[in-house]
C-alpha cells in the first residue's frame, strides 16, 4: 500500500499546490502530454469548489460582483483544502473567512450576508419534527401553566447581526437596488422552515428575544415571566407570554409544549 | 444479490423533483445522489420519500473513496446504512476510485494504479464495507485522464479482478468507458467485450464534452451518438440491465431526460427484441 499512498498523496498535493512531482509518475504517450491530463484534475477540482460556493451564496455572489467573488472563492479555495465528506459542509468557513480577510473585513455586512445564507441553509434541511397546535396549549391545566416549557422546532435558528445584511439579502432576493450597507444596534432575528417547507425570517423586539432565549436554556414560563418584568409592567406580563407562545406555535416554529 | 432488472430510470436531480412527485412519469427507476439526502429533514427528504412511495429506488454515493489509502470513513459508512434502512434501495452503489487522501477531499473522482497492490487495498475495503452495510456493493468505472506508470493491466482486467474477489457488482457507466477509450486511446469494444457479465449490475448513459484531442465527462449534455452506439453493443452483450439517464450539470426539464430514457428502452427492445417487463432478471424472457 505505501506505493499506492505515495502516489495518492503527491496528486493530491497537485491539486492543492501544483506540485510537479507526480509527473514523474504520469505514463506518457497519446494525443495529450502529461501536464494536459494534470491540468483536467487540477481545473475540475477548482471548479467543483467554486460551484458550491456559487451555490450556497446565490446573494453574497451578487453582492460582491464577479471580480470580488473570485477572489473570494480563489482566496478560499487556496486556504481552505475540503476535509468535509460532503460538500455541503465546505462553506462552513466562509463567514469567519470573510470578517478576518482583506479586503472582506473591512465591510462587515458581507461576513454577515454569509453568515445570513448558512443560517437559511441550516434551516431549509434541519431534522423533521411534528409542530404543536394551537389545542395543545389551551389543553394545559391552569395549575400547571407555570411550569410550560417550549420545545421549537429544530429548524428554527436565531441570527444575531449589527448589520443591515438581512435588508440587503431581502433587496437582492427581490431583484431590487440594495440599500446601502450600515451598522446598526443588535439585532436578532428568527429563521425557521414552515409547515409548506419554506424558510421564513422575522425581526424580534427585546421582550421577545428575551423569551426565547430563557425558553431555549430550559426556562419554566414562570422563570420566563420573571424575564419580562424588565421589559413590561407586571400586570402585561403574562397577557404577553402568551401571545408570543400563541405566534410562535401559529407561525409553525414549535414542536412541543412540555409541562 | 442477483442481477435484477429494474427497467429504464432517471438520476433524480434537485430540479426535478416537484415535477416528478406532481406527473408522476412512467419512469421504471430512479437513483438518488446517497449524499444529497444525509441531511437531518426538510425538503429534500420530504421528496425522496415521495417518490420512493411510487417508485424503486438506487442509493449512488460519491464519498465512499474506496481505492483511498486514508483509513475507510465510518461515520459516512454508518450514514449510508442508515439512510439505507430508511430508503430500502434496491442496491447501493459508489465509484471504483479515490476522493482525497491525509484528510483532504478534492470531491472528485480519482484514479489508480491497475496492478496488484491496489487490488488488494480495494478488495479488503470492499469487503469491510459490505460487511458494515450487510449487503453487496456496486462500483462504477470512472472516466480517467491519466495512466499511472505503475498500472501493470488494463483497466478492464483490473475491474474483473476486484468484483470477482470483492464478492461485489459492476456499474458500467458506457459513456466514461467511451471517455477513457478517447483519453488513453484503447478501443472501447475492447473494454465491453473484456467484462464478465455476471459482474454487471447496472448501465449509465451520460453525455460529455468532446475537446478533439480529448474528452471530458462532464454530464452536462445529451447522450451523443457515440455513447448510443457503444449502448447498443453493451446491450448486445450483457443482454437486458438496468438503464440509467445520468444528468449532473446543465440539467433540462425533465421530459428531455424522459425522452432519452426513452431512446434508451427503444434501442433495447430493437437490440434484444421486446421484453416482458419484471422487477426479476431470472424472468425477464427476451421473445426472440
Amino acid at each position: 500500500m505505501q506505493n499506492l499512498r505515495h502516489l495518492q498523496t503527491e496528486l493530491i498535493d497537485y491539486l492543492l499546490d501544483q506540485s510537479p512531482v507526480i509527473e514523474a509518475h504520469i505514463a506518457a504517450g497519446g494525443s495529450i502530454d502529461k501536464r494536459t491530463r494534470l491540468n483536467i484534475y487540477g481545473n475540475a477540482y477548482k471548479s467543483r469548489l467554486r460551484g458550491v460556493i456559487d451555490t450556497d451564496h446565490e446573494i453574497l455572489s451578487y453582492y460582491l460582483g464577479d471580480d470580488l467573488f473570485s477572489k473570494l472563492v480563489d482566496g478560499y479555495i487556496d486556504s481552505h483544502p475540503s476535509t468535509y465528506t460532503s460538500l455541503r459542509d465546505f462553506c462552513c468557513e466562509i463567514p469567519m473567512y470573510l470578517k478576518i480577510t482583506p479586503p472582506f473585513r473591512d465591510h462587515p455586512v458581507i461576513s454577515e450576508l454569509a453568515r445570513f445564507e448558512r443560517t437559511l441553509l441550516f434551516a431549509f434541511d434541519a431534522n423533521d419534527a411534528p409542530l404543536t397546535k394551537m389545542v395543545e396549549l389551551s389543553s394545559v391545566p391552569l395549575d400547571k401553566w407555570p411550569n410550560i416549557q417550549v420545545r421549537f422546532h429544530p429548524s428554527v435558528q436565531l441570527f444575531e447581526t449589527f448589520t443591515n445584511c438581512v435588508e440587503v439579502w431581502r433587496a437582492i432576493k427581490q431583484k431590487a437596488t440594495p440599500p446601502e450597507a450600515i451598522d446598526n444596534d443588535r439585532i436578532v432575528w428568527i429563521v425557521w422552515r414552515t409547515i409548506e417547507r419554506i424558510t421564513e425570517f422575522r425581526s424580534m423586539n427585546i421582550s421577545e428575544i428575551s423569551m426565547i432565549n430563557a425558553f431555549l436554556q430550559g426556562a419554566t414560563l414562570a422563570e420566563v415571566c420573571e424575564e419580562l418584568l424588565q421589559y413590561h409592567p407586571e400586570h402585561e406580563v403574562s397577557e404577553v407570554a402568551v401571545k408570543y407562545i400563541s405566534q410562535w406555535i401559529q407561525r409553525g416554529q414549535v414542536s412541543k409544549i412540555h409541562y | 444479490m442477483d442481477t435484477k432488472f429494474l427497467g429504464f430510470g432517471v438520476g433524480l436531480r434537485t430540479d426535478h423533483y416537484q415535477y416528478v412527485v406532481d406527473n408522476k412519469p412512467n419512469v421504471d427507476w430512479f437513483e438518488v445522489i446517497s449524499e444529497n439526502f444525509m441531511v437531518a429533514g426538510g425538503k429534500p427528504k420530504y421528496f425522496l420519500h415521495a417518490v420512493r412511495e411510487h417508485y424503486p429506488i438506487v442509493m449512488h454515493g460519491v464519498s465512499m473513496s474506496i481505492a483511498s489509502t486514508d483509513p475507510l470513513n465510518l461515520d459516512y459508512l454508518a450514514k449510508l446504512k442508515t439512510l439505507a434502512e430508511e430508503v430500502q434501495p434496491e442496491w447501493v452503489s459508489d465509484h471504483l476510485c479515490w476522493t482525497g487522501v491525509h484528510g483532504v477531499n478534492s470531491h472528485d473522482l480519482l484514479p489508480v494504479p491497475y496492478n496488484e497492490e491496489a487490488i488488494a487495498h480495494i478488495v479488503s475495503r470492499v469487503q469491510q464495507v459490505q460487511e458494515i452495510l450487510g449487503r453487496e456493493i456496486v462500483l462504477e468505472n470512472v472516466s480517467s485522464y491519466l495512466t499511472y506508470n505503475a498500472s501493470e493491466m488494463e483497466e478492464w482486467e483490473f475491474i474483473n479482478t476486484i468484483a470477482e474477489r470483492a464478492g461485489c457488482k459492476i456499474l458500467l457507466d458506457v459513456n466514461n468507458i467511451y471517455v477513457s477509450s478517447r483519453n488513453h486511446g484503447y478501443s472501447a469494444q475492447t473494454f465491453l467485450q473484456s467484462i464478465q457479465p455476471q459482474y454487471v449490475q447496472q448501465f449509465h448513459l451520460a453525455g460529455h464534452s468532446d475537446y478533439g484531442d480529448y474528452v471530458i465527462d462532464t454530464h452536462d449534455h445529451d447522450v451523443p451518438p457515440a455513447v448510443w452506439n457503444l449502448y447498443q453493443e453493451a446491450l448486445q452483450r450483457f443482454g437486458l440491465v438496468s438503464t440509467l439517464i445520468e444528468r449532473d450539470d446543465n440539467i433540462p426539464p425533465f421530459p428531455e431526460l424522459y425522452a432519452e430514457m426513452q431512446k434508451a428502452r427503444n434501442i433495447a427492445q430493437r437490440t434484444l427484441g421486446p421484453y416482458q417487463k419484471t422487477r426479476d432478471a431470472k424472468l425477464a424472457t427476451l421473445t426472440n
